[in-house]
């Protein structure tokens, strides 16, 4: 049952006064408005931006000069969860920076292309690394792959990511627009997560409450790679 | 699933949530808090006006070439190895729903919340057919514990307090449980983790498709619909046919203008965009994807100069939250699954019929919800033309066509005119006091037991005209 799509196109484009395939009149308007596009954004700026708003939505971040350091403070993050139950991406994921020390240490569960999802039922912490994340919004941007799989960080209560303050974008259209080239590339992740914060809802008496299904608890370690 | 208020008229059903003094006080609340939210963000974001303008040219030129557009975003979700169907009625997409759940076996699904599927009726479909369908978001959860609809597109459970939350959850599980937020809030995140585990299928809606790649954007805040639609193997989304939009650059403007006017954020806290099943060397994500384009009346609006722009609506529920009857009355008094001013205009249009005639006069025509909206649709003007249509039409009540027929010929003859004055004044001596008729009982009790009518003064204007006249004279 259901109707075919050329009937179904031919029901729009008639009383539209258009034929069915004909190119669209060209366009006055695309996207976001001048005073957007328009407004200054320096290295400086994205980053005290992405911080600000990162925060707003009670994420926690730390930034490190070197990966050395943020190896240690991955450590310190990990000790003080006090929970073994850690999960991450796999080895050959697109991480912005090596961790593999300490995932070593300690004794990740690693997503990989053959792996059970069940597997990762009881994880309490998911570690993952970003395709970029926006300043104008603290939003982390998370592309699926065969090595990142989407419930690394979708599952557990607490969500850590790295990375890199080069891979900061201004606006969330910079980082629509790499998906356009992806997709140009024949390479656009089935799944491309934009998350802003911590799973919240207020659907009890308006009183806001966090983590109903995602992570409650979104945790950023940023290597300050810029000059 | 049923409504609070069952009524056949969206006066009685008013006059029930009238009476109910938790839903006013609710509904009060609930968009007096979205709605200062809103003003508070959208002032700091700056340049709102600009940002409407753009929403409503993209709007207006996405539906002007929608057969193009739509044309586009199929061919490349096929490309991305998806399934794509076209439904001309609401019963055509349950069919196909059906079809799905039917070859997979499925037994139970897991959905996010989507009007559009509330539109088809889908739950009642599938659960007929023997397929349990669980609703994750915390507030449909709510309601559909309840066995009821929702009350607000973007708060469902509005009605609901947390007494009543509790004494629902504890019925399901036969646990005991306080009537904390955090810790029901836990429950339900453990309830449900375990049916996106046990779930065949998940349903989700759609915000926005973008024709340029394909893909399905996907706007929650709690993340639920990110694990209906990657924990199933089987992934099927239902759209209104509008809701595509052309680029990835287009959808930016929405992905600002939709949380800000619905709730007042300024960003959403989870956007997923995706874009056809899992690729083959993927160990998660649903493995077949099916997308769904309803047409179900909205096709009958385009080419309609006053209706077509009611296809530009994002369903943010920014025009509920401002609208002075909506705030008064709640979503079920208007007994169709759109509520506020949006559902008093859309309701009409996409169904035919006598069920929701009445709908296009629950609204004060102030147009508030003209300023709310973030795609600056007309729907005050379009409930004007929706009434003279149905004057036009015939589809008056009989009282009210004999009172403006009686209207015409009092009003039309200065004699009968003073006469039918002359006799008002006496008749309505018993019901008078102090200048006002407040009776609850007479002819025009429909306007007086909620609001008071000014009672016919001793003498008219034109009575009291030829002794003012006189005494200006006798001044001058
Ligand atoms: S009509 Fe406008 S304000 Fe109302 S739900 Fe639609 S987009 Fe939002």
């Amino acid at each position: 049952m259901g109707v075919d799509k050329t009937t179904f196109l031919e029901r729009i484009a008639k009383p539209l006064g258009r034929v069915p395939g004909d190119p669209p009149s060209p366009r006055t308007a695309i996207g976001v408005p001048a005073c957007w596009t328009d407004r200054p954004s320096t290295q400086a700026s994205r980053t005290a931006s992405f911080i600000e708003k990162f925060t707003g939505l009670a994420g926690e971040i730390e930034q490190y000069a070197s990966v050395h350091e943020l190896r240690a403070g991955l450590e310190r993050v990990l000790n003080d969860i006090g929970s073994d139950k850690i999960g991450a991406w796999g080895k050959r994921a697109p991480w912005p920076i090596d961790v593999e020390d300490v995932l070593e240490h300690w004794h990740a569960l690693r997503w990989e292309e053959q792996t059970d999802r069940r597997a990762f039922d009881h994880i309490h912490v998911g570690i993952t690394g970003c395709s970029c994340a926006i300043a104008d919004t603290g939003t982390i941007v998370i592309a699926s792959g065969p090595q990142s799989g989407r419930t690394v960080h979708q599952i557990p209560l607490i969500h850590v990511v790295i990375l890199r303050e080069s891979q900061l974008v201004q606006s969330l259209g910079d980082a629509l627009q790499r998906l356009v080239q992806a997709h140009g590339q024949g390479e656009i992740a089935a799944s491309n997560h934009f998350i802003s914060g911590a799973s919240r809802s207020s659907d009890i008496e308006n009183d806001q409450t966090i983590g109903v299904h995602g992570p409650a608890r979104v945790m950023a370690l940023m290597l300050t790679d810029l000059e | 699933m049923s409504t609070p208020h069952s009524s056949s008229n969206v006066h009685d059903r008013a006059q029930q949530a009238l009476a109910d003094d938790f839903l006013r006080k609710a509904v009060h609340f609930t968009t007096d808090r979205l709605r200062n939210k809103k003003q508070a963000v959208t002032g700091e974001f700056g340049n709102w006006e600009a940002w409407r303008e753009r929403g409503q040219q993209i709007r207006q030129h996405t539906i002007a070439h929608l057969d193009y557009y739509l044309d586009q975003f199929a061919r490349h979700l096929e490309a991305h190895g998806a399934h794509v169907h076209f439904a001309a009625t609401g019963e055509e997409a349950s069919y196909i729903v059906r079809e799905i759940a039917a070859a997979k076996s499925a037994k139970r699904a897991v959905k996010s919340k989507s009007m559009v599927t509330e539109e088809i009726h889908l739950n009642h479909h599938l659960e007929e057919m023997g397929v349990q369908v669980v609703e994750t978001d915390l507030g449909e959860y709510i309601i559909q514990l309840a066995g009821e609809t929702p009350s607000h597109i973007i708060i469902p459970a509005i009605h609901k307090n947390r007494e009543q939350i509790r004494d629902l959850f504890e019925a399901e599980s036969g646990e005991q449980l306080t009537t904390e937020t955090r810790d029901l809030a836990a429950f339900a995140r453990r309830r449900l983790r375990q049916e996106y585990l046990t779930a065949d299928i998940g349903i989700t809606g759609c915000n926005f498709g973008i024709a340029e790649t394909g893909s399905i954007a996907l706007f929650t805040n709690e993340g639920n619909a990110d694990l209906v639609m990657n924990m199933p193997k089987t992934h099927i989304v239902l759209m209104g046919m509008e809701r595509v939009l052309p680029t990835m650059s287009d959808l930016e403007v929405f992905a600002h203008l939709l949380p800000k006017s619905a709730t007042g954020q300024n960003v959403i806290t989870y956007m997923s965009i995706v874009t056809g099943p899992r690729r083959d060397n993927e160990a998660d994500g649903a493995e077949e994807m099916h997308v769904i384009i309803l047409d179900n009346g909205r096709s009958r609006q385009l080419g309609d100069p006053d209706f077509q722009a009611i296809l530009h609506c994002i369903r943010c529920g920014a025009c509920l939250n401002v609208c002075p009857v909506y705030r008064q009355i709640g979503g079920h008094a208007y007994g169709s699954v759109y509520p506020g001013p949006i559902g008093a205009v859309l309701s009409p249009l996409l169904n035919d019929g006598e069920t929701y005639q009445d709908l296009p006069y629950a609204s004060s025509l102030c147009g508030a919800c003209y300023e709310a909206c973030p795609v600056k649709i007309p729907l005050h003007d379009m409930l004007v033309r929706e009434r003279q249509r149905l004057v036009a039409t015939g589809h008056v009540k009989p009282a009210e066509k004999a009172a403006f027929r009686a209207f015409r010929q009092v009003f039309g003859n200065a004699g009968r005119y003073q006469t039918t004055i002359r006799i008002a004044r006496r008749l309505q001596f018993p019901l008078a006091h102090d200048g006002y008729i407040r009776a609850k009982i007479g002819p025009v009790a429909g306007w007086t037991t909620s609001r008071d009518f000014p009672a016919l003064p001793k003498r008219t204007f034109r009575e009291l005209w030829p002794e003012l006249v006189r005494k200006g004279n006798g001044r001058g």
